[in-house]
């Protein structure tokens, strides 16, 4: 009885602590919802209460008056293209350190871990200097290559890590069976690892989507700037007009929202797995 | 379904990890269609001989030839073998038809003849109404009937399975041995079969290759290895119970050589034993030591185990242990002295200092 008791006690405690973790996650969340549907006065009178009469017209105001439906775009054309550049090459990459015995293989897997450490902000220069020397400056091509490269040593990190659990019968009987590598990789490989393709592609799209510094510094043409920039352009015009700067974070944040969402159990079990066999 | 049969041929084969050399010079041939079972304890070599002759590994000297044909420079799709894994190694993501049909659909072959030879080998393993399962939706037994299919509906050469029974229950086990030797029956293809398991190399194979330390200890039909092996070691891994080994002396004796152990009992042996000479071991199956109160090897029970078709009796004599197997129910209390004979037929005498067979 007395055990059946401390059991319900620490379930109960278990339970209230994680329903506060949640209350707090969520709380930022909340705020900018109802901020993004409420009025100027309003926000001024109470900013956490709830809007009184919603203010949907905010978000054709942003999106169509404004003209923000081209930087939603915009990050779309951008997150979809690296992310889906970035699996391509971190499968290739991955499939050779996984499959093959090659001179060199441990260094080289060194130096795209070492890729991992690098940060954005102390490579900035030279890459902006490189793009520049290169014309990509202000350019779709020049927004997308920098981003490729930041994503692609977690990316092969990850299928690398990934493709060694797929067992080594399974990629023999598939030789015996006739496969090329790239029928090996594309019909025996890619297919097992959707869970971590999954993930990747979360994790990628959510990167390139909440991207900042490199947008910032290569794209300058209104046309061609990501959300994430474009939001702070239009902070600075408005005068922190703070319910448009919510209602453009919801439009932010909903993509990734449905994206997880849809994604959601390959990529919990995506990025757990390797922590035990 | 079969295809034709041919041939394998091992010659010299050398394979070294790091330091380790797993494989001295390997000598082998097997005949078409002939079912060989290569025996041996972890570590022998006997799966990388396997995997060797699949294009798995490349060996470090030596050559494999398959017919007429030296495949060791060759990729294993162009070996025209199939192997069956343990592990079965099916394709999680593609159900039973898919999983047979995968190595067809790669060499293209048209749709017609690919659902023919699915039907046709699963027509032979029962797997009819599974082919629309996936294989988490399959038990081991099924899953392991899906890989001989995969490997059936090729039409290879030659089949290579590597302990593709030791995952299953001993049950399913004796089942899959008899469907894997009706199959062998049925189509013929050489085969080259990997276990550890003595009961399905004594039951199953036309030779068995018993291997140990990366050489060939003795190739020879499941009886010729049991009845007269060639060395200790094969005497010692054969057989379950285990070979009894006493060590001592061939001595003369008025009615010829007897064996004389080294607490001074003597045995007699039969007219062809060698003759006396310097140290040897003798080999007894535990089947053939008989409940003798009045024979020359006496021992002190330890442990009697009644499995209900025999009696295993565990006695300690001369300081080693030894095991005798009786189709009789007996009872003995712990230390009580016991005492049997044997048959010279039945005592093989190995070299005390190589551990070769001695002609007897």
């Amino acid at each position: 009885m007395h055990a059946t008791f401390n059991r319900l006690g620490a379930t109960l405690g278990a339970n209230g602590l994680l329903i506060l973790f949640v209350i707090i996650s969520l709380f930022p969340v909340y705020l900018m919802f109802i901020t993004s549907l409420k009025s100027q006065a309003e926000l001024i009178q109470n900013v956490f209460a709830l809007p009184r009469n919603p203010k949907w017209g905010n978000y054709p105001l942003v999106l169509i008056e404004r003209s923000y439906y081209r930087a939603v775009i915009n990050s779309l054309m951008l997150a979809g293209t690296v992310t889906i550049i970035t699996i391509v090459l971190s499968c290739l990459a991955a499939y050779a350190f996984a499959v093959y015995d090659f001179v060199g293989r441990q260094l080289l897997f060194v130096l795209v871990l070492v890729g991992l450490m690098v940060s954005e902000v102390s490579i900035l220069i030279p890459v902006y200097m490189l793009l520049k020397s290169w014309n990509l400056l202000n350019s779709f091509v020049g927004l997308v290559l920098p981003q490729i490269a930041l994503g692609l040593s977690f990316g092969i990190f990850l299928m690398t890590t990934f493709f060694l659990q797929v067992p080594k019968d399974l990629v023999d009987a598939a030789r015996l069976d006739g496969c090329t590598d790239l029928q090996l990789l594309m019909r025996v490989m890619v297919p097992v690892s959707i869970p971590a393709i999954g993930a990747l592609a979360v994790i990628e799209f959510l990167w390139t989507w909440n991207s900042f510094f490199f947008p910032l510094v290569i794209a300058t043409r209104q046309d061609l700037m990501p959300l994430s920039v474009a939001i702070i352009d239009f902070m600075g015009r408005f005068t922190f007009n703070y319910e448009l700067v919510a209602t453009t974070c919801v439009i932010m944040f909903v993509p990734i929202l449905i994206l997880y969402v849809l994604t959601q159990r390959s990529f919990r079990r995506g990025v757990t797995m390797g922590a035990v066999k | 379904m079969s295809g034709p049969a041919e041939r394998v041929v091992v010659k010299g084969v050398e394979k070294s990890f790091g330091r380790t050399q797993v494989l001295k010079g390997v000598d082998l041939e097997i005949d078409p269609r002939e079912f060989v079972i290569l025996l041996g304890p972890s570590g022998c070599g006997k799966t990388t001989l396997l995997r060797i002759i699949a294009g798995l590994e490349r060996s470090d000297a030596g050559e494999i030839r398959i017919g007429e044909r030296r495949v060791d420079g060759l990729e294993p799709k162009e070996r025209d073998v199939a192997m069956v894994f343990q592990s079965y190694a099916l394709y999680p993501h593609m159900n039973v038809f898919d999983n047979q049909s995968f190595s067809l659909r790669l060499r293209r072959m048209a749709r017609t003849e690919i659902r023919d030879r699915v039907e046709r080998a699963a027509q032979t393993l029962g797997l009819e109404k599974l082919l629309d399962r996936y294989p988490r939706q399959l038990s081991g037994g099924q899953r392991q009937r899906v890989s001989m299919g995969r490997a059936i509906v090729r039409s290879p050469k030659v089949f290579l399975f590597d302990e593709p029974l030791s995952n299953l229950d001993a049950q399913l086990r004796v089942h899959m041995r008899g469907e894997i030797k009706s199959l062998h029956h049925q189509l013929g293809t050489t085969s080259i079969y990997v276990t550890h398991d003595q009961i399905e190399a004594m039951t199953m194979g036309d030779r068995i290759v018993v291997m140990n330390g990366g050489i060939i200890e003795q190739i020879g039909s499941p009886l010729e290895v049991f009845d007269r092996p060639k060395n200790r070691f094969v005497a010692g891994f054969v057989g379950s119970p285990a070979m009894n080994f006493i060590d001592g002396t061939l001595v003369g004796t008025s009615s010829g050589t007897a064996f004389r152990t080294t607490d001074g009992r003597t045995v007699p042996l039969g007219p062809s034993a060698p003759p006396p000479g310097p140290a040897v071991t003798a080999g007894i199956r535990p089947h053939h030591l008989r409940l003798d109160p009045t024979g020359p090897i006496r021992g002190a029970a330890i442990d009697v185990q009644p499995t209900g078709v025999e009696t295993i009796i565990l006695c300690r004599w001369n300081s080693r242990d030894l095991l005798a197997q009786t189709g009789e129910r007996i009872r003995a209390a712990a230390g009580e002295q016991l005492g049997f004979s044997v048959d010279p037929a039945n005592i093989h005498l190995f070299d005390g200092t190589s551990g070769e067979r001695l002609a007897a």
